[in-house]
Formats: structure tokens, sequence, C-alpha cells
């Protein structure tokens, strides 16, 4: 558990926006809101992600208890994968091709294969236990900020946009940046001195 | 050769590489543009020039013996030490890491940058009211990785995890307060009239490398 022990690793953002006395009440809701749901083995679906609580990821009461440390809220955003492992399932529609070659003196056309590959499929998944991880998410509520202890940028963008819809606030990425008003950003251009002639030319258009 | 070469390129016409006329069917890209495309769309991505003209001047002003920013009035100095990424917006040479315990402040680090090429990623530690914390940041995201604080005193757990959340803030201040001197720095009239004339004046001085010591302390 990161927040624990280790080397710190975590992605740092600041809280923009009105957040309501009752801080606990309104970040319990939030964390419910979207709160961890498991794949359904007899579904489509190969991935879930939600909040669960920190010290128990398959619980999702979210617990006054279980969530807040003196002004610190603590939780974890919980990704589990069901994927059929492909080997598996190939192997085992050779074997069933070959047995209905011998069996009708035949191969079986693209239909029957197609069939038989999601009969397998289906049945492999329902064996297939998913695959789990589990991130720490902490909040100081005092200095109102957060930190996501992810290091993949894919896992800290999709609990940063859970974050701020369901508790309706803009995360605000701790970046040099962040520390400009708007119209001081756009006033500021990259130092030509440093970058080179280069940036005499046109820039591309902003990427967020 | 010539059944061999007609075999080459009916295989491409079979594959959809190439039309009926043998013109390639999608347009062939020069893999030095896209490159240079790829390092000029990673500068404005997010503003990460600024960040890399942040980590650049805290690698510059390191080298002063005098504190690099202050929190709650107390000094703030930094060192950078370990591995350290540099990155151009274009040129042939877009990215350069060295490694080395004082490879952040060798002369070629210093010529690298007169070039164009600015830190981009880089191993700090900040010492504050004699507490040490080591972390690497990077120029786009400034995400802390790899942080290490001082030594945790307490023995209950409970203790424990509230000293350590308290030490994430204060090294989140800690790297705030940094990058908040280096804003003032670079919103002021300073930035251009000062401080990059001796940035280039401190790049330029890329003689060999002294090996114990950062170079150019003032």
């Amino acid at each position: 558990m990161p927040i624990r022990k280790g080397a710190l690793s975590f992605a740092r953002f600041r809280l923009s926006g009105d957040v309501p006395k009752d801080t606990r009440r309104w970040l319990t809701k939030a964390l419910a809101s979207r709160a961890f749901e498991g794949i359904d083995p007899k579904g489509d679906e190969e991935r879930a992600s939600g909040f669960v609580e920190l010290e128990q990821s398959e619980r999702t009461d979210f617990a006054p208890g279980s969530v807040f440390e003196g002004l610190s809220a603590l939780f974890a955003w919980r990704v589990e994968r069901l994927r059929v492992p492909s080997q598996a399932l190939r192997g085992q529609l050779s074997e069933w091709a070959q047995a209905f070659e011998q069996k009708n003196g035949r191969a079986p056309g693209r239909r029957e294969k197609t069939e038989q590959k999601d009969v397998i499929r289906r049945a492999l998944r329902s064996k297939t236990a998913p695959t789990v991880k589990v991130f720490d998410v902490s909040v100081d509520l005092g200095a109102r900020e957060l930190q996501v202890w992810a290091t993949a940028r894919s896992v800290v963008d999709e609990v940063t946009e859970a974050l701020e819809s369901s508790l309706e606030v803009r995360l605000v990425p701790c970046v040099p940046a962040s520390q400009l008003d708007a119209d001081a950003l756009d006033r500021l251009a990259p130092t030509t001195e440093l970058f080179g002639d280069e940036l005499s030319r046109p820039a591309p258009a902003e990427v967020a | 050769m010539g059944s061999r070469r007609q075999a080459s390129a009916e295989t491409k016409f079979l594959r959809g590489e190439t039309g009926v006329d043998g013109a390639a069917t999608k347009e062939q890209v020069d893999p030095a543009q896209a490159e240079q495309a790829k390092a000029s769309e990673a500068l404005y991505r997010g503003r990460t020039w600024l960040g890399r003209e942040c980590l650049t001047w805290v690698l510059f002003a390191s080298n002063d013996t005098r504190p690099i920013a202050t929190l709650d009035d107390e000094p703030i100095s930094v060192l950078f030490n370990g591995r350290l990424t540099l990155r151009a917006a274009s040129g042939d040479v877009t990215e350069v890491t060295a490694k080395g315990v004082n490879a952040p402040y060798a002369g070629l680090i210093r010529q690298a940058a007169d070039l164009g090429l600015l830190v981009h990623s880089a191993r700090l530690s900040l010492t504050w009211q004699e507490r040490v914390y080591e972390v690497t940041l990077d120029a786009e995201h400034f995400d802390v990785r790899a942080g290490k604080t001082p030594e945790l005193l307490k023995e209950d757990e409970s203790e424990k995890l509230a000293e350590r959340l308290d030490h994430v803030a204060t090294l989140g201040r800690l790297i705030d307060a940094v990058v908040s001197r280096f804003i003032a720095l670079r919103t002021s009239p300073r930035w251009k009239k000062t401080i990059v004339p001796e940035l280039k004046a401190w790049m330029r001085e890329h003689g060999p490398a002294s090996a114990a010591t950062p170079t150019g302390r003032r």
C-alpha cells in the first residue's frame, strides 16, 4: 500500500471550486456514487473500475472510520480486468475443430467456428479470475490537495475524471503553469534564447 | 531478378500497400520530420516548456550557495543528484539522459543545455529545516516519483501514517515554494534582462567537468 510504506510516487492536484462545509459527507457521497462494482462473469465487460476502501479493497461502505484520518481522506481506486487467455481459447477451438472434422468428415465452416468460439470464450470466462489492481488516493482536506498514488497516466486521468464529476470540483495539476492566472499564462511564451530559433515557427494547437 | 522485382511489386499490391498505378496508398512520412513534430508537440502539451524552463533554472540556481527559495521563512536548498534527462523542441538530438552522481553539474550538460536541450526530468534532494527529501520530478506533470522522506520517528502504525502524510504535505509545499520562486522571476522583467543572460553565460562555461563539486559555485 504505497500510502503507508515504500517510496513516494503520486500525481498532485489542487481542488478548485466550492467545497461544502460538511466535507466528510460530501466526499463519502461522492465515493459511493462511483463505488466499485465487480465484473459479471456472464456478461461481456472486460474491465471494471471504481472507488473502494483503502484498507479493505473489497468494501465500498466508506464508513467514516475507514476513510478519514484526521484532516486526510484515504481511499482507493480498484481496477479489475477479465481477459480470456487467447492461447487457451485458440487451443480449445483447435481441438474442437479437429474433433468436428473427424466426426463430420469436413472442417467446420466460418459460422460454426465463430459460434463455437463464443461458447468456449464464455466457458473460459466463467473459470477465469479477474486481475485486480488497486491505486491509493489521499486528500488533504485542510490544504485542499489530492494525491493519486499511481504512475500510469491513464489511471491518474481516470481517477481524476471520476472525482471531478462526483465531487463537482476541478482538479488542477500542481504544475508551474497552475501558479499563474489565465491572462498571465497567455502572455507567456517559451524563452527563445533557451529553446532556440525553431520556436519562431507557429506552435501546434495546444494540447491540454 | 526481373521476376523477383515483379513479384515484390505484386505482393505490395496484394497487401494494399500500393495502388494499380504502383504508387504508395499511404503517405510516406519522413521519420525525421515525424520525430520533430513529436518533440514539438511534447514541448507544448500542458505547457511542458514552462516546466523545462523551471527545472533548468533550478539546476542553474542550485549552483549557488544561497538558498533557492524559502518556506515558512526557512531556507530551501536544492541539489541535483543522479539521473537527469534533457529534451529539445527540435534538432538532430531530441533527448539526452545523463547518469552519475555529479552528472547534472558536468560541463557536458551545460553544453547540451546551451544547444536547447533543457531539463525534462531530474532527481533532486531538497533540504529544509535540516530535513532532506529526495524526489524525481518531470517537466510535464511535476509528479512526485520515487520520493524519499526523512526517517519516520513514530512507532505506532497510526501515528506513523500521520507522520508520513505530514511529510507528503511538506514535500508538496517545498516543491510549490521552489516553483513559486521560479514563477516570480519568470514573470518579472528580470527574467529577460538578467536571469536569461546569466543562464546562457553559465551554460557556456562548459569546460572540463569538475569531479567532486558542482562547478561554478558562486
